[in-house]
């Protein structure tokens, strides 16, 4: 019998596009995952438990604060174990496709893991059999993006559920890089070459921007935070109160100090995003082209009556090269070319009247368009800095395109530009 | 045996002056052709011309070719054998210098030798952009 549900994915209209919620498989293999991390999850809070009932009973309705600080960090990894498996095996895939982006959710209820993946990343939409004696029958859609990295979008369903999603998205996607690249070496065998012209690009008039994926990573750090501090703080008491030496205090600080730093910037991102909704970041066309003007319009809203002292804009071209050095993975990274506006000087915003700002920009004529291969990009980045007196600001990147096209002004320049490593103007 | 002596020409591009020669616009054809002067004959497999891109600077390097192609089989007698070639070139990516990445434009040939150190020749072209 396969192993995917009989039910159809929902489809519901959104304001920009359309949601796919795909149904849930029925299979050992995720109950048994599941039942696995439950188990481990439960396991892990066993022993805090326990140490936290024996220290009542040795000191009765004192509880102990130095238990409490030991329990702390297994119990949180035990719940998250448990959360986790819960979503492994009751947890649904949410597809939400709009003009610009793809959000891909798996989750139960309000926890949800999410991706983000932009249209412009997407080099290949791929539907093929799931292989697997088990699931014959059923299919996968995976994703392979500008970088070369697969993922999957979904799995061990019926084809012919998938296969809609898989043509709307594949539809959505501007035309990849590997088309063009396989047309062209197709036709290099294929006889005579023919000059023809440059392949259109798609562009869309006044875009919102969306933040890259990684814009969640605080949540990561919060994380991380609670458990350091957890354990680090426990055996910094003991050390403290067994008056072991001078060593060991200056061993451990140096991991309080990692935590403390992993908390303050936990509670600096937090306390940013407790008066701020992420700005809303207008352009007026998207793809850009290389020497292109365009008009970038700011809208932040606040969640209660802030007064900023200003709103930063900055737009970078950033090289990032990524390299292998032993067994660690290092990237750098190098604004090329960067331009910044200051814009909402002194202004308040309200929960009803939020700050809106514009700003004209122009893309260098002798610049780089946006590159992406595995281990090296150039990335043209938006940055909508907050500034906000006595309280931490807030800060957001979003990434633009710039298509391999100029932009035809009134005087069309020679040929060079990114080629010499000349400095970009404009 | 001797090494052959390798030669990659291009056909000429859209501009001819001076600087510019060596520049071929984005979705353009490139063509030209590879000169090999064998001065013995050269037991070989065959002589491969590839035409495609790829990174330099701090990062790994990254590559891709557009064209690849066997131009010759077998064993190259004496003397001056010359083979084209020709391709479509993407529409991206341009060439570009900066500090950490280089994304560099060439054709390659090479001679396949069994049990031997290839003989090859990379020729660089830039690729800039057409406008709109």
């Amino acid at each position: 019998m396969p192993d995917f549900a009989a039910q159809p994915p929902q489809i519901k209209p959104t304001a920009r596009g359309v949601e796919y919620v795909l149904p849930q498989r029925v299979g050992g293999a995720r109950l048994g995952c599941g039942v696995i991390g439950i188990l481990f999850g439960c396991g892990f809070m066993v022993p805090p438990l326990m140490v936290l009932g024996m220290a009542n009973q040795a000191q009765p309705g004192q509880g102990g604060w130095m238990a409490v600080l030991f329990a702390i960090p297994f119990l949180a990894v035990g719940l998250i174990a448990v959360c986790i498996s819960l979503t492994v095996m009751f947890g649904r895939t949410y597809a939400t496709i709009d003009d610009q982006v793809l959000l891909l959710q798996f989750g139960l209820g309000p926890l949800r893991f999410w991706r983000r993946v932009p249209l412009t990343n997407i080099k290949a939409v791929m539907l093929a059999p799931t292989a697997g004696k088990r699931l014959s029958g059923s299919a996968d859609v995976s994703l392979t993006l500008a970088d070369g990295k697969t993922f999957p979008m979904a799995q061990g369903l019926a084809p012919d559920y998938l296969r809609p999603i898989a043509e709307d998205l594949a539809a959505r996607c501007p035309l990849t890089l590997d088309d063009r690249t396989r047309r062209a070496a197709a036709d290099a065998d294929a006889g005579p070459i023919v000059p023809r012209p440059p392949a259109t690009i798609f562009r869309r008039e006044n875009v919102v921007l969306t933040p890259a994926a990684s814009s969640g990573n605080w949540l990561g750090l919060l994380i991380f935070a609670v458990i350091w501090n957890g354990i680090s703080w426990t055996i910094a008491v003991v050390i403290f109160t067994q008056e072991a030496g001078v060593c060991p205090i200056l061993f451990i600080s140096l991991f309080l100090l990692v935590g403390l730093l992993a908390a303050a910037g936990t509670a600096a991102k937090m306390l940013a995003m407790s008066r701020f909704h992420p700005p809303v970041v207008t352009v007026s066309v998207q793809p850009l082209f290389l020497g292109e003007p365009f008009i970038c319009q700011v809208v932040q809203r606040a969640k209660k009556l802030v007064q900023i002292d200003r709103i930063n804009l900055k737009l970078i071209c950033r090289e990032s090269a990524t390299y292998r050095s032993g067994t660690n993975t290092v990237t750098v990274n190098h604004d090329a070319w960067t331009a910044e506006a200051i814009v909402a000087e002194g202004a308040t915003a309200d929960p009803l009247r939020p700050i809106e700002a514009l700003h004209e920009w122009r893309i260098p004529p002798d610049g780089m368009h946006t590159f992406h291969a595995a281990r090296n990009k150039i990335e043209w980045i938006l940055r909508v800095h907050t500034d906000v007196p006595r309280w931490p600001d807030y800060t957001i990147d979003l990434p633009l395109v710039v298509a391999p096209r100029r932009h035809a002004g009134p005087s069309q320049p020679q040929p060079g530009g990114a080629a010499t490593g000349k400095e970009m103007t404009g | 045996m001797a090494t052959p002596a390798i030669e990659i020409e291009l056909d000429p591009g859209p501009w001819t002056e001076g600087e510019w020669v060596d520049y071929r616009l984005a979705g353009s054809p490139v063509s030209g052709r590879v000169r090999i002067r064998a001065l013995e004959p050269v037991r070989c497999r065959g002589v491969i011309v590839s035409v495609g891109w790829h990174t330099e600077g701090r990062g790994d390097t990254d590559r891709a070719a557009i064209f690849e192609g066997i131009v010759h089989q077998g064993e190259l007698p004496v003397g001056e054998h010359e083979f084209p070639f020709a391709a479509h070139l993407p529409d991206n990516p341009m060439s570009y210098t900066g500090k950490y990445i280089k994304i560099v434009w060439e054709v390659a040939a090479r001679i396949d030798i069994a049990m031997r150190v290839d003989p090859h020749l990379e020729r660089t072209f830039f690729v800039t952009l057409p406008w709109q």
